[in-house]
């Protein structure tokens, strides 16, 4: 699952994203790349995430667990 | 080539898509209108090629004629303009109004009509959301988090057909259109009888492919054969009853058994224009292989199912090849007078700057070191990238300990306009010694180039009167919009980062 997300933010932020990305770090990851971060895992995965998880995770490592929790 | 988008609503998830360009979006979208009033902003610099304005028609509160004025002010400075094709988001009580849809086929009639007087490249935006569905194209949850309106898939499919817009308006038009006789102008072969030609079943393919370029040619486009058939037979097969192009359509017939590579050349040299003006249908691949490896010409490959000839034909030939297409002589004489009666008719007029300012009726309200706002003003230090000067983050506390102490004052304004009241959007922070010093001044972009800034400077004058104010700009990546914001406002540049004001 790591690995995955990390593709997809990697190919949205169009820069390298390593496990212990998060937002601010790198630069690209800002508050709208978080929302187009979160619009392609939905649509690439197919999992649904509610706002508040949106929001609330912002780093590769709680987006994993996050969508590891919704499998 | 430098994008600016400007849009209505939050379209700059676009910059994901398109990162073959440099796309850029100096205009936030509450401020797409100011920005193509204001004569100074980055959509007229020099940078800028092409402005791509993205209007939602759902949300868009400003006047369309004068948002294609001002876009038609910028392509007369020599910018590409691409406008979209307007979509309301279905609105089903429609059903029995259908007021919505009047309304859209005449704004788009507008948009459309504009756009060929004057240039502007359509995205065809109507055409994504019938392609993948209105279920399949709004981000309700995004829209609420982010003003991010539609899903993934039109973000990309935008993209794409922005992509092509821009390739088929870079690369030159072509001049001359060459086709094969056998199984690409009609069904069979000429040669041994009877061929598919008619209006109905599968003859009426050939049929409607010939009136698709009988309508280029009747653009300018001079058609030419191509085939290996004997020369009377050629004829044969365009004399046919059903046949919509006739042997005077063609300027150039080429109806014998030589290489293809060969006779196109020649018909190149006979109309003394190059290879590469050149295109080529013909339903035999090995033939296309000869002519695309041997020569310049163009040859687009034939559809594999003949039922898709006039889509692909619409697609890959028209589109990529004559996409800028230039009217004829009489045509465009024709295009004059239609055009100086829309002038007429149009209301062209663009509004200034400041009447705009007026026209938006604009309430600010201050807030002087009130605690009941901690929380929000803290949040705005934290999120705020683009117009803060400093880029200072403060937690809650912080700012708690700034209201409270005797040496600063933190004033917040309120701004409210006919439109929307956006709420507390700007903050500042002084430290008051023997002149002021501005610790923090920020403004959320959703108001910029509202004079707000030059009101809240106002304001610190009027808070604490009769000292020297002392200002910093501290560069970022993401601040260069705040650059000129002191000298603007009438400080004087120190050093580098300082600026003063005096009494």
């Amino acid at each position: 699952m790591e690995e995955k997300v990390i593709q997809i933010a990697s190919d949205v932020f169009n820069c390298q994203i390593e496990s212990d990305s998060k937002i601010g770090n790198p630069e690209e990851w800002d508050s709208l790349a978080q929302l187009n971060l979160f619009m392609a895992i939905e649509s690439e995965l197919g999992i649904k995430c509610s706002a508040d998880e949106i929001i609330e995770n912002n780093s590769i490592s709680s987006i994993v667990k996050l969508l590891e929790s919704k499998k | 080539m430098q994008i600016e988008i400007i849009s209505n609503i939050n379209m700059d998830s676009l910059k994901y898509y398109l990162k073959e360009f440099k796309l850029k979006n100096s205009c936030s979208y509450g401020n797409y209108f100011i920005d193509l009033l204001d004569k100074n902003s980055k959509l007229y610099s020099e940078e800028t090629d092409c402005i791509l304005c993205f209007l939602d028609i759902d949300t868009l509160n400003e006047n369309l004629d004068e948002v294609l004025a001002s876009l038609k002010e910028l392509k007369q400075r020599g910018k590409i303009v691409i406008i979209n094709t307007l979509c309301f988001y279905p609105y089903y009580l429609d059903t029995y109004t259908n007021q919505s849809l009047q309304m859209e086929l005449k704004l788009n009639q507008k948009v459309l009509n504009y756009s060929k007087n004057n240039d502007f490249l359509v995205l065809d935006f109507n055409s994504i959301i019938k392609r993948l569905g209105v279920k399949n194209s709004y981000a309700e949850k995004f829209w609420y988090l982010g003003k991010i309106k539609f899903t993934k898939d039109v973000f990309e499919e935008l993209a794409k057909d922005i992509k092509a817009l821009l390739i088929a308006y870079k690369s030159s038009c072509k001049k001359c259109l060459v086709l094969d006789l056998d199984n690409t102008l009609w069904g069979g072969v000429i040669g041994e009888g009877e061929i598919e030609l008619s209006n109905e079943g599968k003859g009426a393919i050939y049929q409607e492919f010939q009136k698709n370029i009988k309508k280029l040619k009747d653009f300018g486009i001079i058609l030419a054969v191509n085939s290996k058939n004997n020369y009377a037979d050629a004829l044969k097969g365009l004399e046919h009853n059903s046949s919509i192009l006739k042997k005077d359509d063609f300027i150039i017939i080429k109806a014998n058994w030589n290489n293809k590579n060969e006779n196109l050349l020649e018909i190149a040299q006979e109309l003394n224009i190059a290879d590469d003006s050149l295109v080529f249908i013909d339903d035999n691949p090995v033939e296309r292989d000869l002519v695309k490896t041997t020569t310049k010409v163009c040859v687009p490959t034939f559809p594999e199912d003949i039922y898709e000839l006039n889509s692909w034909f619409k697609k890959e030939v028209v589109y990529k090849y004559f996409y800028k297409l230039k009217i004829n002589d009489e045509d465009k004489q024709k295009q004059n007078q239609y055009k100086a009666k829309i002038k007429r008719d149009e209301v062209s007029k663009t509004m200034s700057y400041e009447e705009f300012l007026k026209s938006l009726e604009i309430e600010l309200t201050f807030y002087i070191d009130d605690i009941r706002y901690a929380q929000r003003y803290s949040q705005l230090t934290q999120k705020t990238n683009q117009f803060n000067l400093t880029t200072r983050r403060y937690t809650q506390q912080d700012i708690e300990k700034f209201i409270k102490s005797e040496d600063y004052k933190v004033i917040a304004v309120d701004y409210k306009d006919k439109y929307a009241n956006e709420g507390i959007i700007g903050l500042c922070i002084i430290k008051v010694e023997k002149d002021i010093y501005i610790d923090t001044f920020l403004l959320s972009c959703r108001v910029l180039k509202r004079d707000v800034e030059k009101s809240l400077i106002e304001k610190i004058m009027e808070v604490v009167p009769n000292k020297k104010i002392i200002a910093e700009y501290i560069k970022t990546d993401k601040n260069e919009i705040a650059k000129d914001m002191y000298c603007n406002l009438g400080f004087k540049k120190i050093d580098e980062t300082k600026y003063k004001k005096d009494i």
